[in-house]
């Protein structure tokens, strides 16, 4: 591999490590202040030990993800140097706003974790609602950057020549509403989704414990309802890229001629030499409703790009299939539950429904995976869109192998280490269970 | 200019203070085998702190892109470290923090204090090395990336600065006890260790010709030096009668001093690249819009920081402990 394909894999590998811990230390605040006010509702004290049980978990992810995600902000100089000499006087306004909404998830977290016997119950509440909030907007904000590589904004030549940037139109880039609600709904989805899934494996193993069936049903119904919008948000951003990037939808959709009316391709294996298309099944007039909401308009293809600054079609195509084949097959276990939930309870401790629970435990993340594959390869060659080329921006600097074995070994080492972390809490909060005497016991307290 | 003089100063003043008593919690307990004191005095959710190092890259991206990110660039291999420090010590002492497990494991005591040391380390080599007129832009891989920042001056900053964060870590963890003899002592040892280190800098940056070692006599640096000076020797008084507040307090006050002092000493130069002075003027504006979101995110942070410390260091109530 060449010294690019080094930074991109060390870039790729680094983002794809911190946006799962980011997806945990943004959502499991929020599943954290639910059962902290359904204590307070109830008074039941499982809700208490799930809420404690589940700031561990926090409080590791939180660390992993605030230590990886300063990496991720040196990173984008130390391998793309040009990006952000060329460019930080545009993004640095959304790290900023990031910095701050993350620097006060951290100190509510602190006193949430910390404030349990310190503060009164409504200032701990308060403080696990505070950290749900900072830890979104930080995502929110975050995610502004990507939208600003992907649509440009705020960027303007001088007369003398000089590049002119305005932070505050770069921070309000068009891209960003579209993509930020994504990526909001999918850490939602994807977090909640796979703490029902681990609460479901061990209720597989101990199916009358309460503390996995109280767990189970508070994360299930936040899983449901961000699953069932997660599909309509995934429609407002197919219309914005096939407006705004149209090559990374025709790359997606392995769309090679301009069409209208443009099918959807379901499946399939594109050739990008011969332009073709193996297998698959084509969905008629189905991609000009979704690009344009009408069955007539013409989808642009990859005819409409020099062949050289196609971004990777195969990979887009997979990487596409998989993130709406996940977030439709979660959409449909989000409507089961829901019924479930409402009307037969009772199926939530079926093992047939445990056992699809259980396979949807990584989906998610999966497909959140896929979904950046997406935003990130299908924006290729272009580092931002238009303006700077990957091959432009990378580092001089030789024997980039060494960065990414180092990165790729370091993180390796620290998911390890938090999936067996999380194992032994799991157990130590069973074990617990199995010491409290009867269900209900805490009532009242 | 003088906005961007401050803010640099108030984020690394900040990082020195908040984040390098961190990194020197770490050096104590590798020196002393003490990890209750550390852990009582230590929490994972203040890895935050990197954000002022973050803040200090936002505002140098903003006003000198070009050169800030070349010189990040030419200095991959020891920020690439630090920031390896950085993950080893924060994951690690979570990990330990929160590991149920009767008895830890080891490694995570080990990559802790590893990282707490090598982390300010690595980060006063390449502070040093923008400053030193080491860095150049052509030559071979050896000459751009590893002899600018390997020097023996960029080895006095960084150990300078580890010796800095420790005595500020050995003041703040000894505030709990001011009567505890041995730590008083390694408090002693600590503080003229970070004294000797500061002459020893100041002497090889002079002799070695070191581009701002000229202008430490200036008055402004001066000044500087003169109150941190003064601060050592609070720091002495608190320290020998066991007031806590006035230790602390002047402590942090040397801290400062000599942060300001080096600032001073280097301004209006930002750094030195092929032996040309960069100097601040070249620099542009701060935007406007990234004033505002410094501004505002300031009056949220100190507040809720300081509702933080409240709760933390309030006295714990009986039968309670941090890692329930």
């Amino acid at each position: 591999m060449d010294n690019l394909l080094f930074a991109r894999w060390t870039m790729a590998v680094s983002l794809g490590f911190h946006i799962v811990f980011a997806c945990m230390g943004m959502v499991m605040p929020v599943l954290m202040a639910l059962a902290e006010w359904r204590h307070r509702r109830t008074g039941d004290d499982i809700y208490r030990r799930i809420s404690d049980s589940w700031a561990k978990g926090v409080a590791i992810f939180f660390a992993v993800g605030a230590v990886s995600g300063t990496v991720l902000s040196f990173e984008l100089s130390l391998l793309f140097p040009a990006f952000m000499g060329t460019f930080g006087g545009a993004v640095g306004l959304a790290f900023a706003w990031e910095g701050t909404a993350f620097f006060l998830e951290a100190i509510f977290l602190g006193m949430f974790l910390y404030g349990r016997r310190r503060l009164s119950p409504d200032a701990h509440l308060f403080a696990a609602v505070m950290v749900a909030v900072s830890g979104m907007l930080s995502g929110v904000m975050v995610v502004s950057v990507n939208g600003f590589m992907n649509a440009p904004a705020g960027v303007s030549r001088a007369a003398d020549g000089t590049m002119v940037l305005d932070p505050v139109a770069a921070l309000l880039n068009p891209a960003w509403p579209a993509e930020a609600l994504h990526m909001a709904l999918a850490a939602v989805v994807a977090t909640s989704f796979a703490v029902a899934g681990i609460h479901a494996a061990r209720l597989w193993r101990r199916p009358h414990d309460r503390f996995h069936q109280t767990a189970l049903r508070l994360a299930l119904p936040v899983a449901a309802v961000a699953a069932l919008l997660q599909p309509l948000s995934g429609d407002f951003s197919a219309k914005d890229i096939a407006r705004r990037q149209p090559e990374k939808l025709a790359a997606a959709e392995a769309l090679f001629e301009t069409q209208r009316p443009a099918p959807l391709l379901v499946g399939g294996w594109p050739d990008p030499d011969n332009r073709t298309v193996s297998l698959g099944v084509h969905v008629p007039y189905a991609l000009s409703v979704l690009a344009f909401a009408d069955p007539d308009a013409e989808v642009a293809g990859l005819d409409q790009v020099p062949r050289a600054d196609w971004p990777p079609v195969r990979v887009l195509h997979v990487a596409f299939q998989l993130m709406v084949a996940i977030g439709f097959a979660l959409a449909g276990l989000a409507l089961f539950s829901l019924v479930a939930w409402w009307f037969k309870p009772h199926w939530l401790g079926d093992r047939r429904v445990l056992a699809v629970l259980i396979a949807a435990t990584p989906l998610g993340y999966l497909a959140v995976e896929a979904g950046w594959v997406v935003t990130e390869v299908g924006r290729q060659p272009w580092l931002v869109r238009g303006l700077l080329r990957t091959t432009d921006a990378v580092t001089a600097m030789p024997h980039l192998w060494v960065p990414f074995v180092g990165t790729v070994a370091t993180y390796a080492l620290l998911g390890v280490i938090s999936a067996r972390l999380l194992v032994a809490h799991i157990r130590k909060a069973e074990a617990l269970t199995d010491q409290t005497p009867s269900p209900g016991a805490g009532e009242g307290t | 200019m003088t906005f961007l003089w401050l803010v640099l100063f108030v984020a690394l003043g900040l990082y020195v203070l908040l984040g390098g008593a961190d990194f020197g919690a770490g050096l104590y307990e590798l020196l002393t085998g003490n990890r209750g004191r550390v852990d009582k005095a230590l929490s994972p959710v203040w890895e935050a702190n990197h954000v002022w190092l973050i803040l200090i890259l936002v505002l140098l991206s903003n006003v000198l892109p070009g050169p800030t990110a070349q010189i990040i660039a030419w200095l991959h291999i020891p920020l690439g470290l630090a920031l390896l420090g950085i993950v080893a010590r924060g994951t690690a002492f979570t990990f330990r923090h929160y590991d149920p497990a009767a008895r830890p494991a080891r490694a995570y005591t080990v990559a802790f204090r590893a990282g707490s040391v090598l982390t300010p380390l690595f980060l006063g080599m390449s502070f040093a090395a923008t400053g030193a007129g080491t860095l150049r832009s052509t030559g071979t891989f050896a000459e751009v990336y590893v002899w600018p920042w390997l020097t023996g001056h960029g080895l006095l900053v960084g150990v300078f600065w580890l010796l800095l964060c420790f005595h500020f870590a050995v003041v703040l963890l000894l505030s709990e006890d001011p009567h505890d003899a041995a730590a008083r002592r390694l408090g002693f040892w600590a503080h003229a260790a970070v004294v000797l280190a500061g002459a020893a800098l100041f002497a090889q940056a002079a002799l070695s010709g070191v581009p701002w070692a000229g202008r430490v006599l200036a008055p402004g640096p001066l000044l500087c030096v003169g109150a941190a000076t003064a601060c050592a020797a609070g720091v002495g008084t608190g320290a020998r009668t066991g007031r806590r507040v006035l230790t602390m307090v002047a402590a942090g006050g040397e801290a400062l001093f000599i942060i300001g002092g080096q600032l001073l000493a280097r301004w209006p130069v930002l750094c030195v690249v092929d032996g040309r002075e960069v100097l601040a003027e070249t620099a542009g504006p701060v935007a406007p819009a990234l004033i505002w979101a410094l501004g505002v995110g300031l009056a949220l942070v100190v507040p809720a920081l300081g509702a933080l410390f409240w709760v933390f260091k309030a006295p714990r109530p009986e039968g309670t402990s941090i890692s329930s």
